[in-house]
């Protein structure tokens, strides 16, 4: 009788050894990080496109640069957070491009940019401040709301996050001071209504 | 009125972040203690923190993860571009806003202007000849092709008709519809493969074509002395084996795999991916013929390959295989692994059916009805009730 032993390949391999896997392009180890990480990012990047336009084309990408820039992992920082930090930092540079273009469509003419208003069916008992917070973070600049997710939400810690957007660690502090002032305001003004 | 804030604050962070020593930390928190501020400050942060976490989960289902590891999986192993994001809607917009300016512009000059005065539309060194002579701008190509690494091939095009030729490795071509006056050839070693307008990969290994798959529409294939096969949307043709030495066929009882252990020669990245995709319908065409036993084998090994879109459904597929080659104990005992493996897969009730359907057998109606036990409502459903055969009736 065959026997079927059923321990796929990857699953109990350590992190940093699937991305030089990667570096060297197994596609097994590509595959294995992608299942255990693809869901984080994507929640990264929708938290950072509130309208959640192109969200798993940036994961796509995310995971199609992991080959290039694989090298670059020095196994410091959770690999879990640098992903996360990868596919915030590609949603920034396509937020700030589509940005541009919107912004030169408006300059052409007036485009009304509708975004979806917030889910009206929202079972928790603290619904209302969760829709404040959520609407105000929708509103904080991206900046300071990539900061803040990538911390607050993903919990990368101050370096990891600094290391992921590419900007100094004060930057980062500095940045998730002021997005945590206007989201206390936003919540302080929803409660006051 | 609220007085200035703490100069301290700054130090909340720090120390959360473990960024004070440990002399600072004591002393922070001794003015933690007596200074109202900070103490708020720290109480709104953590409010702040606990009420962002439980803000709704927005990843996406596991239908979508999967379709993307299917793609991701697929363009790295053919070397394609990342994804180019979509601004078509964008471009469109901006276009008809260009056109309608324009046309605004046109129409105010053209109202001003005299119809005599309009230019003739042909130079007159041109007026002799035909107009797409004298005109002929260069083609555009009709095709987008994305090629492994080694792979080696070149494109054309003239007089309506676009070649590729592929001497080595895989490409994925994407063609768009062609008219009926053009012609889109893809030109290999041992023949030619001709489109309308489709999207298709086609591998060639040492001088020989040895697959085409098709994703969408319709390619012909003729490949050496054979009779022209058409391949329609997931049709896949892969080239018949060389005849094998009698210790090979024995050796490759079980589909081959890649080992990535073992020193690979020097093809491109594209051919595991590709492999897997022919390994499974190779598997699936076990199954249909009822070659269980080694419908069973191949699947175990695709569903060993984490890399393969298609390890979770070869998973369950094995434990079906086993099935249905009357391999019941098997059968459960792979259904079980699959059911670990992939708690969310599509095929948990099947899969869960199978283990039931064994343990029934067996007598341990416990663990049948445990098993069962999400889908055990007010009226079990007749293949629920088939799996618990007598334990359906057992206290």
């Amino acid at each position: 009788m065959t026997a079927y032993p059923h321990a796929v390949r990857g699953r109990s391999t350590p992190d940093p050894e699937l991305v030089l896997g990667v570096a060297s392009g197994d596609l097994d180890a590509l595959g294995e990080l992608y299942t255990r990480y693809a869901r984080d990012v994507w929640r990264a990047v929708l938290r950072v496109l509130p309208d959640g336009a192109h969200a798993e084309d940036i994961v796509h990408t995310t995971f199609m640069k992991l080959p290039e820039i694989a090298p670059s992992y020095d196994g410091r920082a959770r690999c879990r957070n640098w992903l996360c930090g990868i596919g915030v930092r590609l949603a920034l540079r396509h937020r700030r491009g589509s940005g541009r273009f919107r912004r030169m469509l408006q300059a052409f003419a007036d485009v009304v940019v509708v975004r979806p208003s917030a889910d009206p069916e929202r079972k928790a008992s603290n619904a209302q401040e969760l829709a404040v917070l959520e609407r105000a973070l929708a509103k904080l600049g991206e900046k300071k709301r990539a900061v803040f997710v990538l911390v607050e939400l993903e919990q990368l810690s101050t370096e990891e996050a600094a290391k992921a957007l590419e900007i100094p660690p004060a930057t980062v502090r500095t940045r998730l001071f002021h997005a945590r002032q206007e989201l206390q305001e936003a919540l302080r003004k929803g409660a006051a209504k | 009125m609220k007085g200035a804030p703490c100069p301290r604050r700054w130090e909340i962070d720090a120390h959360r972040e473990g960024r004070l020593g440990a002399k600072a930390v004591e002393d922070f928190r001794r003015h933690v203690r007596a200074c109202a501020d900070c103490r708020t400050q720290i109480g709104e942060d953590e409010a702040l923190r606990q009420l962002a976490r439980s803000l709704p989960d927005r990843a996406p289902e596991e239908l979508p993860l999967r379709r993307l590891k299917a793609r991701l999986l697929r363009d790295a192993a053919l070397g394609a571009p990342a994804a180019v994001f979509d601004r078509r809607p964008m471009m469109a917009a901006a276009a008809v806003l260009a056109v309608a300016v324009g046309l605004t512009a046109w129409l105010l000059v053209a109202a001003r202007t005299p119809p005599r005065a309009m230019a003739p539309r042909l130079a007159p060194a041109a007026a002799g000849r035909s107009l797409p002579e004298a005109t002929a701008p260069p083609e555009a190509l009709a095709g987008t092709v994305f090629a492994s690494p080694l792979a080696r091939w070149s494109q054309t095009r003239g007089q309506g008709i676009e070649r590729v030729k592929l001497d080595e490795g895989t490409i994925r071509v994407h063609v768009r519809h062609q008219s009926s006056s053009e012609r889109f050839l893809v030109f290999v070693p041992d023949g030619e493969i001709e489109v309308r307008g489709t999207t298709f990969d086609v591998t060639v290994e040492h001088g020989a074509t040895s697959r085409v798959h098709v994703d969408e529409g319709v390619v012909e294939l003729r490949v050496g002395d054979r009779a022209t096969v058409r391949l329609a949307a997931d049709e896949t043709w892969i080239a018949p084996p060389l005849l094998p030495s009698a210790s090979a066929t024995r050796k490759t009882s079980r589909p081959p795999r890649p080992d990535v252990t073992a020193p690979r020669p020097p093809a491109p990245p594209a051919m595991p991916a590709v492999d897997r995709d022919a390994d499974y319908a190779s598997a699936i065409e076990k199954l249909r013929k009822g070659e269980y036993d080694e419908a069973a084998a191949a699947f175990h090994a695709l569903a060993e390959a984490s890399s393969s879109p298609w390890a979770d459904d070869a998973s369950f597929l094995e434990a079906v295989a086993l099935s249905r080659a009357g391999r019941t104990d098997a059968a459960a005992l792979v259904a079980e692994r699959h059911l670990a493996s992939f708690p969310a897969s599509f095929h948990r009730k099947d899969a869960s059916i199978l283990v039931a359907r064994a343990a029934s057998r067996r007598g341990d109606c416990a663990k049948a009805r445990t098993t069962m036990a999400p889908w055990m409502g007010a009226s079990l459903e007749a293949n629920v009730r088939t799996a618990l055969g007598p334990c359906d009736a057992s206290p």
